[in-house]
């Protein structure tokens, strides 16, 4: 135990934000008591009012109860369950990126460490990245228990814990199986796609329960009594709170279970250094690795790729499905695109740089290989926003006039990710010997503002002008005055032109800079 | 085959490489040494186009590095010090990428790099390189440089994380390349394997080459007669001022 707390003392201190503020003011894991309490004072006072006037509804109603829960413990029953989801999803690919650190992995073998303590000491390392579910999970758990009475309050605050005691056991006990079957690197892609699957259940969780933009008591309650299963963790909990037995029995027996058998596996597939099998090399005369294909390979082989590359879509399909309006969906994926363009750029160069100088050595020019990054993630966008515009065709009946749009949304893409390698370059962090995969909070913010302007003056001009041209029924008043006449063709085409020049040539212009510096060591 | 007449690097106000003549002929293998933070990265980094000299002339196999740095690097093979490649290819991937963008000759070359693999032990090309250990990653890189049979080959401390057994091989096959006309260029730190395997030795210190010459020449060039390279080497770059700590430590 004393070993844990010094792992993961100095785990604490190894972060940029302790690293500022050391100095004089650090408290390890003070930030995480920061946010508990800034969830807690927002999150409490509502959860509170409404937990209270259920119960006192249901006593005064004398409701009945289904499967054993009240309105209340059903309603707890079901955020429970939310969140639990919601912490899973979250915790689980952190944890597999967490296990297969192999570089902090063989650092912690060689020290005087149980590998329980090493394993233990990961999952916390995992559970501090997804903290946010849990600090607005307990002070939900906490109004819950309070508008009984105090007792309650904190048996709940118990009964929570252990619920995400079992939820954060069962991930530990799904990852050890994973690294049992699959290789690291799979396990690594697939902790990406639940990243997504993550961001897509928040969504539809969000769009099912304030459907039409606003939330529906009614429909709320009616979903949380028919999700009161007694075979479900969150049933458990919302029992347990409020005293059954057998439940805690239950929350401890799975969590102490799911804990020892994801200990053994993982002991087994994470510790014990894996044998390589004698292999024939197989040449298959046909398979290439050229340029293109090195990229094509790396890209689907980076763990964000999936997130990155299909969470605009979904979130535009979902958008399509709720709203049916067409603008503010192709707005809103254009928008996370090109940022996630130029993301995904700072990605890949990241991995370049990773193997530098190689890339140096290689008979092409720096340029080319860039360019063909840049070609190819402008490429994916496109194709994803001609899907979307495609559903919106066929969905919303939209004039199909609008795929001509595409050539804006090639620009805009393209120009985000030049200026996510120009940010990268000029950032340093390629020759900061550690590869950072993202960039520091202000260029994130200033390349955020770019690929924004980016996207309004290529695409969303371009858009409305068709939307005009089109002969959609508008709405917006702004739009038909702009592009209406001579001047709106001159206005529609004109200032998507002079954007994708201007900003290409600024691009250019700064990315040939960053090379010529490279070149010179500077 | 190598040549670099009056080669200088400056970052800033520091010199990092000062003024250096270097020449390698065909069939050659030159060892570039020197202590650490002496310019030997940095003159092979220059030597293989990844710098740009602040002032000076690079020509390889004929070919001016301002003019032809695509042809030259075509033609050339370099082993960095630290054998960094993309962690998310398998090493077989890897191979064929080196093949396709060099546009080396896809039967002799695949012939050649079995023959490697098969000399090496390497037996994990089905495997991503990110899981490879530094030995195994630096015995792909040598493979996937020597199976080109390059004319020119530049290697920075090819011997770090090898096992005996590859770094002999490595050492024959080296000397067979520049049987064959290559021209090696090769910085270490084992001054064993500098004295026993280069035709040529260049010292470099503090940005400037101090001496050059085969083995005899160079001890013939020291203020005393020594026995080995180790000696000689630590008298050139000044290290006999910790001579004391040397033979306190060596008793």
């Amino acid at each position: 135990m004393k070993t844990l707390l010094i792992l993961l003392k100095y785990r604490l201190k190894n972060t940029s934000f302790s690293r500022k503020t050391r100095s004089r003011f650090y408290i390890p894991g003070l930030q995480f008591l920061i946010l508990l309490l800034v969830f807690g004072s927002l999150i409490f006072p509502g959860a509170y009012r409404t937990f209270s006037e259920l119960k006192q509804y249901e006593e005064s109603l004398n409701l009945s109860i289904v499967n054993g829960l009240s309105i209340s413990e059903s309603y707890f029953s079901f955020i429970t369950l939310v969140m639990l989801v919601l912490g899973f999803l979250n915790f689980l690919p952190y944890l597999v990126y967490s296990l297969s650190d192999y570089e902090e992995l063989n650092f912690l073998l060689q020290l005087p460490v149980k590998k329980g303590t090493i394993f233990v000491y990961k999952a916390f390392d995992a559970f501090a990245g997804t903290f946010m579910s849990f600090a607005i999970y307990i002070p939900i758990a906490f109004a819950f228990g309070l508008s009984r009475s105090l007792f309650y309050a904190f048996l709940t605050l118990l009964a929570a814990f252990t619920g995400y005691f079992l939820m954060l056991t069962l991930a530990l006990f799904v990852s050890s199986l994973l690294f049992n079957h699959i290789s690291r690197n799979i396990a690594k892609r697939l902790g990406g796609v639940l990243i997504l699957v993550n961001a897509v259940v928040f969504l539809l969780l969000f769009s099912v329960v304030a459907s039409n933009g606003s939330f529906e008591a009614g429909k709320i309650l009616e979903i949380s009594s028919s999700m009161a299963k007694r075979y479900l963790p969150s049933y458990w909990v919302a029992k347990a709170a409020t005293g059954g037995g057998l439940e805690w029995l239950l929350l401890l027996f799975f969590g102490m279970w799911f804990f020892r058998m994801a200990y053994r596996f993982a002991s087994k597939a994470l510790f014990e250094p894996v044998e390589s099998e004698k292999s024939i090399i197989a040449f298959n005369e046909n398979k290439r690795v050229n340029l293109i294909k090195k990229e094509i390979l790396l890209l689907a082989r980076t763990e964000q790729s999936f997130f990155f590359f299909f969470y605009p879509l979904i979130f535009s399909i979902i958008m399509i499905f709720t709203t049916r309006e067409m603008y503010s969906s192709t707005l809103v994926m254009v928008m996370i695109s090109s940022f996630y363009a130029s993301q995904m750029m700072v990605i890949s160069m990241s991995s370049e740089f990773l193997s530098w100088p190689l890339p140096a050595y290689l008979p092409l020019k720096l340029e080319t290989a860039i360019l063909a990054k840049t070609i190819l993630i402008t490429m994916i966008y496109t194709t994803l926003f001609v899907v979307s515009i495609l559903i919106n065709v066929m969905y919303l009946d939209m004039n199909p006039l609008l795929l001509l749009s595409f050539p804006g949304a090639f620009m805009t893409f393209f120009i985000s990710a030049l200026l996510g390698v120009k940010f990268y370059l000029s950032s340093g962090a390629y020759k900061s010997g550690v590869h950072r995969r993202r960039l520091g909070l202000g260029s994130t913010l200033i390349l955020e503002i770019l690929t924004f302007v980016a996207a309004v003056g290529n695409i969303m001009v371009l858009m409305a002008f068709l939307y005009v041209r089109g002969m959609q029924k508008v709405n917006i008043l702004l739009f038909d005055l702009l592009f209406s006449g001579t001047t709106g063709i001159l206005l529609g085409l004109g200032i998507p032109i002079f954007a994708s020049v201007v900003m290409t040539v600024y691009s250019m212009k700064a990315l040939k800079k960053q090379l010529r510096l490279i070149k010179e060591g500077k | 085959m190598i040549y670099a007449k009056q080669l200088t690097k400056k970052f800033g106000e520091l010199v990092a490489v000062n003024k250096l003549d270097l020449f390698v002929k065909s069939g050659e293998i030159y060892g570039f040494l020197g202590p650490n933070g002496a310019g030997k990265t940095t003159t092979i980094k220059m030597l293989t186009g990844i710098l740009k000299p602040t002032e000076g002339e690079i020509k390889l196999l004929g070919m001016n590095m301002e003019n032809d740095e695509i042809a030259i690097k075509r033609a050339i093979g370099v082993v960095p010090d630290e054998p960094r490649m993309y962690d998310n290819l398998k090493g077989i991937e890897f191979m064929q990428f080196i093949m396709e963008i060099y546009k080396s000759p896809r039967e002799e070359t695949v012939k050649r790099f079995e023959d490697i693999c098969k000399a090496f032990g390497i037996d994990y090309l089905d495997k991503f390189i990110g899981d490879y250990s530094h030995g195994m990653k630096q015995k792909l890189m040598l493979a996937t440089v020597l199976m080109r049979q390059p004319r020119v080959v530049f290697l920075d401390e090819p011997t770090v994380g090898l096992d005996a057994r590859s770094a002999k091989i490595l050492k024959l096959w080296l000397r067979k390349m520049a049987n064959n006309g290559a021209a090696i260029f090769m910085t270490t730190h084992v001054l064993e394997i500098a004295e026993k395997m280069c035709d040529r030795i260049g010292i470099i210190n503090e940005g400037k080459l101090i001496a050059e010459g085969n083995l005899e020449e160079l001890k013939e060039l020291s203020k005393e007669k020594y026995e080995t390279l180790e000696d000689l080497f630590l008298e050139l770059t000044g290290g006999n001022e910790f001579k004391d700590i040397i033979d306190h430590l060596s008793e």
